[in-house]
């Protein structure tokens, strides 16, 4: 799996990354992203053992309700790999990507 | 039978699509070569200008003026249907005769290619098509739908009689094949 | 000879009848049926019938409209309409015919290049694709190491295969994509989707009364809304148009308003301030739908048609009668937003305006009125991009309000690349899109560019920002390749795609088998992402849909309802904070923005100066068609439209040369004296004034507005304002 490529820290970018919205604390949405896709959608997928999922399936306010309970809804033992900071990642990304977020829609 | 067409001048828009599918169709190169022509005809001022297209090709004539001019009776007028037609083996090139077809043509529908061959070529109507069962290309590319083509008996009976447009003059003496709806100059 | 030569000719010869020599080919062919049909009434040999009809969807434009492909001995020698294609109403236009012009162009991109002499000297050499493959590789991986790789930006638009452009730029570790939408319709989007969730499109063949203003249909065509515009006589439809300059919508308006330019959202506010103080509206629909009405009826209190009038330069009596004709009209009413759109740094506004009032008229979702997009689901491709640790944010963030994370902001991207603030980005991969014909301020660009360590361009012609690449790379047209199934989303919602017509000519290659051997460069895992066919990516998209797969296969379109669906997004929460049409907006005022737009009166043009003003025209799309043999034809070079008497007190001829210069340019052009814009703006095409010698029908002809257009923006979304430009006038 391609996973932490370069741990050469860049503090001076690192300090850049500011993102508008927040839902957590310290939540980073693009590694959210990733985190996303590799563990949350090798079963949300369509034919998969969980529901298709994307962002958009809800809203901000549901997104945080649901990671407020801090155990996956379904299948308790899923988030156990995941650490606490992976799991704001992953909420950050899709608080920022939900139904009624402010990512404008797009052209293609 | 004679053969023409229909031009509704509500609905163009002056895309150019006819005359672009007409040069695929028929393999006619980029250039001055047009067998469909669309003009722009523009009147009045600002903050009150009136614009009206109008797409045009040969009207394959009841008595075509072209074929009159011309001075070894290359062009012909078939039976069956009226379109009027160019025999190339027989057309001198403009070089050669001036184009004298082209000047009598008050719709310049005849055109010459620049270079050695320059016989006469212009719209038939898409007979190939026609032989097939098929509108002529412009009539089917028309986005708009603004054009028709068929027996004049056919056309009239569908569109009416007239044969008013902006920008085209009805040659009485050439009785062209052709019904317009032409778009009104009230506004 | 050059396969392209022989393809030509081959070409031309079963587009003829028989055999006869090349050069009488046109009219012997004539000659061959005329005999044939004088003989026996009938047409002799049918060499004209294909042996191969293939599906595919026309690119010549973005409106994507349904192909047929006619083939015959492998070489494509017809395009026709696809009747099932819905959405493009069996129609082609003159750009869809002239497809195979763009396929069969001596001027198409043929090999590999890479730069010989300075960047825009045109000095190239011919290489393989292993070794331009390798320096974009090796380029890549020495600027991530420099620069991180956030150093390289991936400049694309949209398109079949952009998917797999996009994905290159994410596995490769670049948050800097930036796409097309800030020179188009982001504050269309925005404006639209602060207030109904999303950007719907307008039921343009259902409406009644339909006004429209920066949308130019009839030339900018968007399919199906040119064609169901006209309804011709007898229709009840009532189109009003406003546009400072008469285009061929125009001429087929029923009424036109020569409006001050950059004056729309006076003339919006002055319908809403009838509306709402007449009570034309539709309470009902307000009362369940909408929130912030109450609001908005104190906010319109000034906005009198009498004040517009003023503004506008539209009678004060005709914006109260269109006012209540609109309404009287409603729901079977829309204000048509338009598409590629961005005129004013007020735009989003102006957009918001525009809901407004189709709000306010009740015409959600339903017939003739503003329908929220269908979009049919594809399989969804799921690929995981490695993760890099060191990358920063976007070069952009926290450039402009809402900032889309895929689309990012045009302008304000260059001018942080200019200032090297946050980050330096050095590197420029470039897919489809011609930043120095599309943004604004040309020499801005080209100073981007000169500052640049690398820069790959994938074309199918020598666009000008080729011209100005260090390797160039030749994609297939899309006649020669497969491309995946696109969900087309609108009112008429169709799954697209195209098959392979024809095999690409010379050493030109499908975009996902350029992407596939530099992510095979890059690394084994960014590869893993790209490892299949396009037809195992196809069947993937499909696997959940057998039944779009059938009918794409075979009717070239798939479709689940050929008549809009209406009332789908009754009973459901809307995509908005409120979950209703939000008049008012909060997030709006949370933001700092205003939450109902308010007016703020264009700079009026300086003396002795004139506001420049773009358009489209039918025949050319954005800065791609103008060098198409055929559509050259139409319009071989741009012009200065200026008016009659304008021209008259300049004492400027038509048709004589003249300079144009702005701010940020100048440029050379013939005039067009004519009576069809307002005194106080000139206009000239675009796409023209090339800097590519490889464009050889354009190039050297007409002026490039781009180069004349400052550099300004709608703070909200981004979007650059491209009237906001004042020019004089000289003779050159």
């Amino acid at each position: 799996m391609p996973n932490v490529r370069k741990l050469v820290a860049c503090f001076a970018l690192l300090a850049l990354s500011v993102t508008t919205a927040l839902a957590v604390e310290g939540g980073n949405p693009k590694k959210g992203k990733f985190l996303y896709k590799k563990n949350c959608k090798s079963c949300h997928v369509e034919g998969g053992e969980g529901k298709n999922l994307s962002p958009l399936n809800k809203t901000q306010s549901q997104w945080n309700r649901l990671f407020d309970k801090g155990t996956h809804p379904k299948k308790g033992e899923v988030w156990k790999g995941l650490s606490e900071q992976d799991l704001k990642d992953i909420n950050q990304y899709l608080y920022n990507h939900a139904a009624d977020s402010d990512q404008p829609e797009t052209c293609g | 039978m004679q053969r023409g067409f229909y031009f509704d001048q509500t609905r163009c828009t002056g895309c150019f699509t006819c005359g672009v599918a007409c040069k695929d169709w028929h393999d006619i190169p980029a250039g001055p070569v047009k067998w469909r022509v669309i003009t722009a005809i523009e009147k009045g001022t600002f903050p009150r200008p009136f614009v009206a297209y109008l797409a045009e090709s040969c009207y394959h004539c009841g008595h075509p003026a072209c074929a009159e001019a011309c001075p070894v009776g290359a062009i012909s007028k078939r039976g069956e249907d009226g379109i009027v037609v160019v025999d190339p083996q027989l057309c001198l090139g403009r070089s050669v005769c001036g184009g004298q077809c082209r000047d009598a043509c008050p719709y310049g529908a005849p055109q010459f290619a620049a270079g050695e061959d320059d016989r006469m070529q212009k719209c038939d109507l898409c007979l190939e098509r026609l032989g097939r069962g098929k509108q002529p290309i412009c009539v089917e590319s028309c986005p708009l739908r603004a054009l028709d083509a068929g027996p004049m008996a056919q056309l009239r009976e569908k569109y009416g009689h007239s044969q008013e447009a902006c920008g085209f003059v009805f040659a009485e003496e050439l009785q062209p094949s052709v019904v317009c709806k032409g778009k009104k100059e009230s506004k | 000879m050059s396969r392209l030569l022989d393809n030509k000719l081959s070409r031309r010869r079963f587009l003829g009848l028989s055999s006869c020599a090349l050069a009488t080919v046109v009219v012997g062919s004539q000659v061959k049926v005329l005999r044939a049909l004088a003989k026996s009434g009938e047409v002799g040999d049918l060499t004209r019938l294909p042996d191969k009809s293939v599906f595919t969807s026309c690119e010549m434009c973005v409106n994507k409209c349904g192909v047929i492909a006619r083939v015959r001995n492998g070489v494509i020698y017809k395009l026709d309409p696809n009747p099932d294609y819905i959405k493009s109403r069996d129609m082609l236009c003159a750009r869809g015919n002239a497809g195979i012009k763009a396929m069969y162009d001596p001027d198409r991109l043929k090999y590999p290049l890479i730069r010989e002499g300075k960047r825009g000297e045109g000095k190239w050499r011919r290489a393989s694709w292993e070794e331009a493959l390798d320096l974009v590789a090796k380029n890549l991986t020495e600027l991530g190491e420099k620069y991180t790789r956030a150093g390289t930006m991936f400049l694309s638009t949209e398109g079949f295969q952009e998917h797999f452009f996009l994905m290159l730029a994410e596995c490769y570790g670049s948050p800097n994509t930036v796409r097309h939408p800030t020179l188009c319709l982001a504050s269309n989007i925005q404006g639209f989707g602060a207030t109904f969730g999303t950007n719907p499109t307008p039921d343009v063949l259902n409406a009644d009364y339909i006004i429209m203003s920066g949308a130019n249909r009839a030339e900018a065509f968007i399919t199906p809304d040119t064609i169901d515009l006209l309804k011709g006589d007898g229709g009840r439809r009532k189109l009003v148009y406003l546009d400072p300059r008469f285009t061929k919508t125009s001429a087929k308006a029923d009424e036109w308003y020569p409006i001050k330019a950059g004056t729309d959202m006076a003339f919006i506010l002055a319908l809403i301030h009838v509306i709402v103080t007449e009570s034309l509206y539709d309470r009902g629909f307000i009362e369940t739908m909408t929130v912030g009405f109450d609001q908005l009826a104190v906010h319109i209190e000034p906005y009198t048609p009498e004040w517009a009038a003023a503004e506008c330069d539209i009678p004060a009596a005709d914006i109260r009668r269109i006012a209540r004709e609109f309404a009287a009209a409603a729901p079977k009413a829309v204000y048509y937003q338009g598409r590629r759109s961005s005129f004013f740094s007020n735009d989003t506004q102006m957009r918001r305006a525009m809901a407004i009032l189709n709000a306010i008229a009740g015409n959600w979702d339903v017939p003739g009125g503003m329908i929220p997009n269908g979009k049919i689901k594809l399989a969804e491709h799921v690929y995981i991009a490695p993760w890099y640790d060191d990358i920063p944010d976007r070069l952009d963030q926290g450039s402009v309000t809402y900032l889309s994370a895929k689309d990012g902001a045009w302008l304000h991207f260059r001018d942080r690349v200019l200032a090297a603030e946050p980050y330096p980005v050095k590197g420029m991969m470039i897919y489809k899109q011609n930043p120095l014909q599309a943004a604004p301020n040309r020499a801005k660009t080209l100073q981007m560019m000169e500052q640049m360590e690398f820069i790959c361009t994938i074309d199918i012609t020598m666009s000008d920002t080729a011209w100005y690449s260090d390797v160039v790379l030749p994609e297939a047209t899309y006649l020669e390749r497969m491309d995946p199934v696109e969900s087309l989303p609108g009112i008429l919602p169709v799954l697209s795609l195209r098959y392979q017509c024809a095999e690409p000519l010379f050493e030109s290659k499908p975009n996902l088998w350029i992407m596939q051997q530099i992510a095979k460069r890059l690394d084994e895992e960014v590869f893993e992402s790209f490892d299949y066919t396009i037809e195992e990516f196809v069947d993937h998209q499909l696997s959940n849909n057998p039944a779009a797969k059938q009918m794409l296969e075979e009717k070239g379109v798939y479709y689940e309802s050929p008549t809009p669906v209406y009332r789908s997004s009754y009973g459901k929460p809307l995509r908005t904070k409120s979950g209703k049409i939000e008049i008012y907006s909060e997030k709006y005022a949370e933001n700092g923005l205003d939450p109902l737009p308010v007016y703020t009166a264009p700079e009026a043009p300086p003396a002795g100066r004139y506001r420049l003003l773009v358009g489209r025209h039918a025949y050319f799309t954005h800065g791609t068609t103008q060098n198409n043999p055929w559509l050259h034809d139409l319009m071989p070079e741009n012009t200065l439209w200026l008016n009659t008497q304008e021209a008259k007190k300049l004492g400027l001829k038509h048709g004589r040369m003249v300079q144009v210069k702005s701010p940020v340019g100048v440029q050379t052009l013939k005039l067009e004296v004519t009576e069809k814009i307002r005194p106080d703006c000139v206009y000239m095409a675009h796409g023209f004034g090339v800097l590519s010698r490889g464009l050889t029908n354009i190039y050297g002809k007409g002026a490039c507005d781009a180069a004349l257009i400052e550099d300004k923006a709608c703070p909200i979304s981004g979007n650059a304002a491209m009237h906001e430009t004042f020019v004089e006038i000289s003779p050159a």
